[in-house]
């Protein structure tokens, strides 16, 4: 009998040594297989799922490629991470139908106000949530392909959320405003013009004609060049002594706006946007907040030339054209007696009109930055922001709880302000989902396995010679 | 359109229309003197109307006394704030006629107190110099035997802007006379009205 289990036991040490031996041949084996019955496969919800697996992966000796299926970008330490493995042969492809192309700008505005403009792009109709490291600033739907805001007081860095996918950038530096020269006859347009452009901060030089041969100076036009002055409004015609400097202004990378028969003086002819057509009578008889300039004559800017930008439109005619000529900037605009507008369009006309005029020559002026760092007005955060928005505010109650702290989370992460398009840039288009091959679990767990199954297999065998005086 | 339309004041109370030549004479000046785009004829813009919106600068003058109605106040203080310039003239030359006690009352309800405007302010450069501050009036001088000259103008500043502008020195009657007769003078003595127009037009 007890041969007998002896040789049962010897039979069983056998057995397990060819185990041994054999798993130790699949290990080696399966270790030389080609990579497609290995490929990894992660469907991904959120940016730590992404992190979990990236870890997972990297510690894996058996990655030999990884393909992403995601609703959300991976955030810019991820991608990072997978253009490391990318790099290390690891085959990384992605893949995300649900993914939004967004991005975020922030430009500063050269108004004495400073503040910056932020542009987010994003599919029309789509809500974006606008935040800085401070908390929730706004939310607008999208038109088109985005949204602009004009802003003042952020704390950068900004983020722009879109349907879960956040963009993020920081503002650049700000603008040195110079002054305004503003030439013309001496009217109600020049005096309202300049008060609004005052009381909004800017500093106006100015030259109006209130008889031949007399002036009514304000500041110093003796130099126009860039180093003083950011605009030239020309108001009319009487400034034709002053055309050729102002065109030589413009060419220097100064800008110019024209208002009215300014735009035919021979030497700024060839700089304007186009030619102000015959008058038109307003189309409204009052100013409401629908149109505001509705109720302002204008000329129709005609004879557009083929650089020129039409800004502003009424009745399928232009209104404000602009252009670059060589690096300035050039802005005509047709409305005529704009301080009734002012004057007549009820309670909040006076502070449209000035922010109408302000961000006109904010939009024209000469560009010089202030060098390195960021606006001290802007910086300093100072009381709540003040919107200027150019797009309809959305809902003041889609504030909530969960948006503000994932908000708040996710500006104090790295800048990322075109998520989607890094991704693309960084691992290539979206591939379709290989089909078969793929395995949801991970790699690393089939070895660990089989060394546990080999560890076992070897002690037993090892403990039952040792059990029965074998060597 | 010309740009620049004298405007006369209508309100309720008072003798408003007590000086209908001010503005014929006051356009001719204009009209003399520069290329102010000036319609020929002014025209009477009630204070309580939305037409007083249409003209910037607006000239309100009189001998009796002011009060200024809901709507009259609420309109001269919407205009002032937009930027338009109020031009009072006291007809009655005083410092404690009627006129002058209920027309500063009224703006100062209506707008904010009257100060003093120094002599050397740039309405006084505008376009012709007066070193002395506002020009003497005849009536001042030797019209009504008073002895009674005003050295200053006064105003309610909006920043560093007039907003009323307000004088006793009877500008009203000094310059109410049909424009040819400008001829019989040897120095034109509505040369302020143009610094005053002017500023308007560029302050």
């Amino acid at each position: 009998m007890r041969l007998l289990a002896d040789r049962r036991r010897i039979t069983a040490e056998h057995a397990l040594r060819v185990i041994s031996v054999a798993m130790l041949a699949w290990m080696f084996v399966w270790s030389l297989m080609p990579s497609r019955s290995r490929e990894s496969s992660a469907r991904i919800g959120s940016p730590r799922a992404v992190r979990d697996s990236l870890a997972a992966w990297s510690a894996s000796a058996f990655s030999d490629s990884i393909h992403l299926d995601v609703d959300t970008v991976p955030d810019r330490a991820m991608r990072d991470w997978l253009v490391a493995l990318r790099r290390n042969s690891t085959g990384v492809t992605w893949s995300g139908a649900r993914l939004v192309a967004t991005a975020v700008a922030i430009s500063p505005l050269g108004s004495p106000a400073g503040g910056v403009s932020i542009r987010v792009a994003a599919p029309a109709g789509a809500p974006i949530a606008i935040a800085d490291a401070l908390g929730e600033i706004d939310t607008v739907t999208a038109r088109g392909g985005g949204a602009v805001l004009a802003m003042r007081g952020i704390a950068a860095p900004v983020v722009a959320l879109v349907n879960g996918q956040a963009a993020r950038a920081a503002n650049v530096d700000s603008l040195v405003s110079r002054r305004v020269a503003v030439i013309g006859r001496a009217h109600w347009e020049s005096k309202f013009l300049i008060a609004a452009l005052e009381e909004s901060g800017w500093t106006v030089d100015a030259v109006l004609s209130v008889a031949p041969g007399v002036d009514v100076t304000q500041g110093d036009l003796a130099l126009i060049d860039t180093a003083n002055h950011g605009v030239v409004i020309m108001l009319d015609s009487s400034g034709a002594r002053f055309g050729a400097r102002v065109a030589r202004f413009v060419r220097q990378g100064g800008g110019v706006i024209l208002l009215g028969s300014s735009a035919l003086l021979p030497a700024l002819k060839p700089i304007a946007a186009g030619t102000p057509g015959a008058r038109l009578p307003p189309r409204t008889l009052g100013f409401s907040s629908e149109s505001p300039r509705g109720g302002l004559a204008f000329q129709p800017l005609a004879s557009l030339r083929n650089d020129a930008v039409p800004v502003e439109q009424r009745g399928g005619r232009t209104a404000i054209a602009a252009r670059r000529e060589g690096s300035g900037r050039v802005v005509q605009v047709g409305y005529i007696q704009s301080w009734r507008w002012r004057l007549m369009g009820g309670e909040n006309s006076a502070e449209a009109h000035r922010e109408w005029w302000s961000d006109i020559v904010a939009g024209a002026a000469y560009r010089a930055e202030r060098g390195a760092g960021v606006d001290k007005r802007v910086r300093a955060g100072g009381p709540p922001p003040i919107k200027q928005s150019t797009l309809p505010v959305g809902n003041a109650e889609h504030q909530s709880t969960a948006v503000d702290t994932a908000l708040l989370h996710i500006t104090s992460m790295r800048l990322d302000p075109a998520p989607l398009a890094s991704l693309i840039h960084d691992l290539g288009p979206q591939v379709t989902r290989p089909s078969g091959g793929s395995s949801l679990l991970p790699r690393k767990s089939l070895p660990a396995w089989l060394l546990l199954a080999l560890f076992a297999a070897l002690l037993t065998e090892w403990a039952s010679r040792r059990l029965r005086g074998a060597r | 359109m010309s740009e620049f339309v004298f405007a006369t004041a209508q309100y309720e109370s008072g003798d408003w229309d007590s000086a209908p030549l001010v503005a014929p004479n006051i356009i001719d000046t204009i009209a003399r003197y520069t290329s102010i785009d000036v319609t020929p004829s002014g025209v009477i813009v009630p204070l309580s109307s939305p037409a007083l919106f249409r003209y910037p600068l607006v000239f309100l003058t009189g001998h009796l006394p002011v009060r200024f109605a809901d709507a009259e106040r609420l309109n001269v203080r919407s205009f002032t704030e937009r930027g338009g310039l109020l031009f009072i003239d006291d007809h009655n030359h005083d410092i404690d006629g009627a006129f002058h006690k209920t027309a500063t009352e009224a703006i100062r309800d209506a707008v904010g107190p009257l100060v003093q405007l120094p002599n050397t302010h740039s309405l006084y450069s505008a376009f012709f110099t007066f070193d002395d501050g506002p020009p003497a009036t005849s009536h001042e001088l030797n019209g009504w035997g008073d002895n009674l000259v005003h050295s200053h103008l006064f105003a309610v500043m909006q920043g560093t802007r007039i907003a009323v502008l307000y004088s006793n020195k009877d500008y009203s009657s000094e310059w109410g006379y049909h424009p040819d007769n400008k001829r019989f003078l040897s120095i034109d003595n509505t040369r302020f009205a143009v610094n005053i127009v002017v500023y308007a037009l560029t302050r």
